[in-house]
């Protein structure tokens, strides 16, 4: 922790505590009433389909109770999307750049005070930025496109739950930023069945070699409980169905039209699987995590708005 | 004193070539386009030389063209083209400001040596080894310090500029990782450096006048120039001025007598003479019997003078000259062609022993057609590890045999090959990396992986990992089922084009459990497979969601 975070943690930690206080009362107040604007919703879990990725997320937010659930005035907010691969938006392998912009712009509608989006790549971090239209949808949107190509970025944390995974280096904005936004593109992998919400963490994470040597699985979903992004967005606009992770070409993607959204990041990776026509139980690391109490994997246990366009 | 006014025109020249290359080897965004770089290297001596052999097309006669400048005015090549040439003037004029200047005597020519370094560079090059040409090349040595010392320098202080705007939450500057993978290249480029320092302080042109082959050849070929640089016996006052600016340390003030194939056309006498005692003269037909001498029938051209109509004739026997040398250089062509097999395999089996994991020899780019060659035409400039966009290409020691010293490789632990990306056949300035489109490319096979099992995590920890598989442009390296559920990679060398994304992506350590072994020749390969549908029914969307 550097001493800017540091300012910043403490100044937050103090602006939370102050929150919470001023308005814990008020809420109990009014919860029985009136549910007041952006309150949050009812539903564990919203499934969108045929739609646009943009109108698809508007209308998911909207019955999620709208961005100001979720990202407060004066917040930062890091917008973390699938960037690992030098492919153009239609090979699926990264997230809809579309998609991204609809995000940020909508964080900032709801008061976001700086919106960084970063991933750590697999291919050349520029490249990628800039072919998967990302870069561009980003400064678009007005927000921070940063790079993650550094080790000097990324700081060494303990994950206390973790079985196989006992410390990351975690980049630095996870770690200082408010409101953690994880946009994931639903794949199929050649390394772990699926790769959405959990598997998008490996981006945040600077030695993913470590985690490869290490059962892969048993880390993903260690790491899964270290920060729980306050919001999963699962693009399932452009799915890649074979030779994924990366894919060759355009044929390996299908066009499914699909969003997913929820706190829950094992359910919304279980819905993925869902989605993938592959059972959650399937994909060991979904198993794991569910299994560690991360979140729940059992579609039917959760309340979900299920919308078509 | 009329002929001052070259001298700022000579600087001028000189710190643009300079300072363009300079920022071609250090820059990291791909600011310049590559035509431009070409356009910038298209001079530069052996570069365009061994291009020129290769594809004899006026697109690389640069070095032609110095042959005639020479022809006409001395080595103009060396104070403007040259970078080390420049640099060496840098340090001499900065020991000026800091110090007296140590004056560079008058002193004969180091004729033996400077023959002797040019004859085995020659008969080196005959048989296909670029050993002096690595060594001495004042354009590549100057390229390895650039690209060696000055681009880790550079880096760091973007670094450090990124790492200050970071704190101001700004991240319009990002941050470029500085690894040396192999320290022999920087070692002899400080090396490199510290001699060159040393010796433009303390002996002015000294290395283009003795060491460097370049110098050597244009020395010859200046001996035959139409317009000379002379002094005057009239107006001369053996003041002694321009001797004592002179950093080849080829004028003799009491002979009266200038050693034009030494003289690296400078201008700085001009600027030094306060009479109109040195200059440029007609010298041509005076020449053949005569020893560079100050006969008063030659008179001093001056800018108000037009040139004397006979100079055309001169130019036409000079022609001739070079046209006697292009079928020499033929002749030279086929005789590298010839030796290259026998004496490069030679260098290439003699040098690594066969170890499990490794290469048995280095890969070398796509577009560099087969070892041969590439280690025949790579003078190790180091370009091409400067403009590397991911930074695969590593300079080496000796991987390629003592012939291909400094020569970069694929070094797959250090990165792997975009598989877009074509930036090295753009800016070769050697011919050594031939130009490819990225259609070429995508079925260019510079290699192909191998699976070494028994070390695989897969095998050994009985944990699922597919790195490799999930880095592979191509899927050439496909996930098969192993034991239960757990997957493991198999190889189909066929679609595989070597780009190292698999031997990089593999965790296992020390030794990768997959490597890309070297294709001598670079083979064609299969495109990827259309399709490949397995037991699992094709995932359709659903008009209903599934949960």
């Amino acid at each position: 922790m550097d001493r800017r975070e540091f300012f910043k943690k403490s100044i937050l930690t103090g602006v939370a505590a102050g929150a919470a206080m001023t308005f814990g009362d008020f809420r109990k107040v009014f919860a029985g009433k009136i549910p007041p604007p952006g309150a949050p919703g009812p539903f564990d879990l919203v499934a969108v389909k045929d739609g646009e990725p943009v109108q698809m997320f508007d209308k998911a937010i909207e019955s999620l109770g709208g961005m100001k659930n979720f990202v407060k005035q004066g917040q930062t907010v890091v917008v973390k999307p699938n960037i690992g691969w030098d492919t153009s938006p239609e090979r699926g392998a990264n997230t809809n750049p579309a998609l991204v912009k609809r995000i940020i712009e909508q964080c900032f509608s709801a008061g976001a005070k700086t919106v960084y989006v970063f991933d750590n790549t697999c291919d050349n971090w520029n490249k990628c930025y800039e072919n998967s239209g990302i870069q561009k949808a980003v400064k678009d949107a007005g927000g921070k496109i940063v790079p993650a190509n550094s080790e000097s970025n990324f700081q060494q944390v303990d994950v206390k739950s973790g079985k196989k995974l006992k410390n990351a280096k975690v980049h630095e904005l996870i770690l200082s930023s408010d409101v953690f936004i994880n946009v994931p593109v639903l794949k199929c992998h050649s390394s772990s069945v699926i790769t959405a919400c959990m598997k998008n963490h490996m981006g945040i994470v600077w030695d993913r070699g470590f985690w490869h040597r290490n059962n892969l699985n048993q880390c993903i979903a260690d790491f899964a409980g270290y920060r729980k992004p306050d919001l999963n967005v699962v693009d399932a606009y452009r799915v890649m169905t074979k030779r994924g992770p990366r894919g060759v070409s355009e044929e390996d993607v299908v066009l499914m039209k699909s969003l997913i959204l929820s706190k829950d990041i094992v359910a919304a990776d279980a819905a993925a699987a869902k989605l993938f026509g592959t059972e959650p139980s399937e994909v060991p690391y979904i198993k794991l995590a569910h299994e560690a109490g991360v979140g729940t994997m059992d579609l039917t246990k959760l309340s979900i708005n299920r919308i078509k366009m | 004193m009329q002929l001052a006014f070259l001298k700022k025109i000579r600087v001028v020249v000189s710190l643009v070539f300079f300072i363009v290359t300079v920022f071609v080897f250090v820059d990291f965004t791909g600011l310049l386009a590559t035509r431009l770089i070409g356009a910038l290297l298209y001079l530069q001596f052996i570069p365009s030389f061994l291009k020129f052999i290769e594809a004899l097309s006026i697109a690389a006669a640069g070095f032609f063209f110095i042959l005639i400048l020479t022809i006409f005015f001395g080595r103009i090549y060396c104070s403007t083209v040259c970078p080390l040439g420049t640099l060496q003037d840098i340090f001499t004029w900065l020991s000026k400001k800091f110090r007296k200047r140590t004056r560079i005597k008058f002193t004969k020519p180091q004729n033996g040596i400077r023959y002797t370094i040019l004859g085995a560079l020659v008969l080196a090059l005959c048989f296909s080894s670029l050993f002096f040409v690595n060594l001495l090349d004042p354009y590549s040595l100057a390229g390895k310090v650039f690209s060696g010392l000055l681009r880790p320098m550079f880096y760091l202080g973007n670094n450090i500029l990124s790492r200050i705007l970071q704190l101001f939450d700004s991240y319009a500057v990002y941050s470029v990782p500085v690894k040396i993978f192999s320290w022999p290249p920087v070692l002899f480029s400080l090396f490199f450096l510290v001699l060159i320092i040393f010796l433009s302080v303390y002996k002015g042109r000294w290395y283009c006048n003795t060491l460097c082959p370049v110098g050597t050849l244009l020395g010859i070929f200046s001996r035959f120039s139409v317009f000379k640089i002379r002094m005057d016996e009239t107006a001369c006052t053996s003041c002694g001025l321009c001797a004592k600016e002179c950093k080849a340390g080829c004028i003799d003030v009491k002979e009266k007598k200038v050693d034009f194939s030494r003289c690296v056309a400078c201008f700085d006498c001009f600027k030094a003479c306060p009479e109109e005692g040195i200059g440029y003269r007609i010298a041509f037909f005076k020449h053949k019997g005569h020893k560079e001498s100050t006969k008063d029938t030659e008179r001093l051209i001056t800018t108000s003078q037009p040139l004397s109509p006979l100079c055309n004739l001169s130019v036409l026997s000079v022609k001739k000259d070079n046209n006697t040398n292009l079928s020499r250089r033929n002749f030279f062509k086929t005789t590298i062609l010839g030796t290259t097999a026998i004496l490069s395999a030679k260098t290439v089996f003699s040098g690594n022993k066969a170890q499990q994991g490794i290469s048995a020899v280095p890969v070398t780019p796509p577009g560099s057609v087969s070892i041969w060659h590439y280690t025949s035409k790579c003078t190790a400039c180091h370009l091409c590890v400067s403009a590397c966009p991911t930074k695969v290409l590593q300079p080496t020691f000796a991987e390629y045999g003592w012939s291909g010293m400094f020569q970069p490789k694929m070094n797959y632990h250090a990165e792997y090959c975009n598989f877009e990306c074509v930036k090295c056949s753009e800016v070769c300035p050697t011919g050594a990396i031939l130009p490819i489109t990225k259609e070429q490319k995508s079925t260019l096979q510079i290699g192909t992986s191998k699976f070494i099992k028994n070390i695989c995590i897969v095998v050994t920890k009985h944990t699922a990992c597919g790195a490799c598989s999930e880095h592979c442009p191509t899927k050439a390296v496909e996930m098969v089922p192993y034991l239960g559920d757990l997957m493991i990679p198999r190889v189909d060398e066929k679609i595989c084009v070597g780009c190292g994304a698999c031997e990089y992506a593999c965790p296992t350590k020390p030794d990768k459990a997959i490597y890309v072994e070297a294709n001598l020749y670079h083979r064609k390969a299969l495109k990827p497979k259309k399709k490949v549908e397995d037991k699992k029914k094709a995932i359709k969307p659903t008009d209903d969601f599934p949960f």
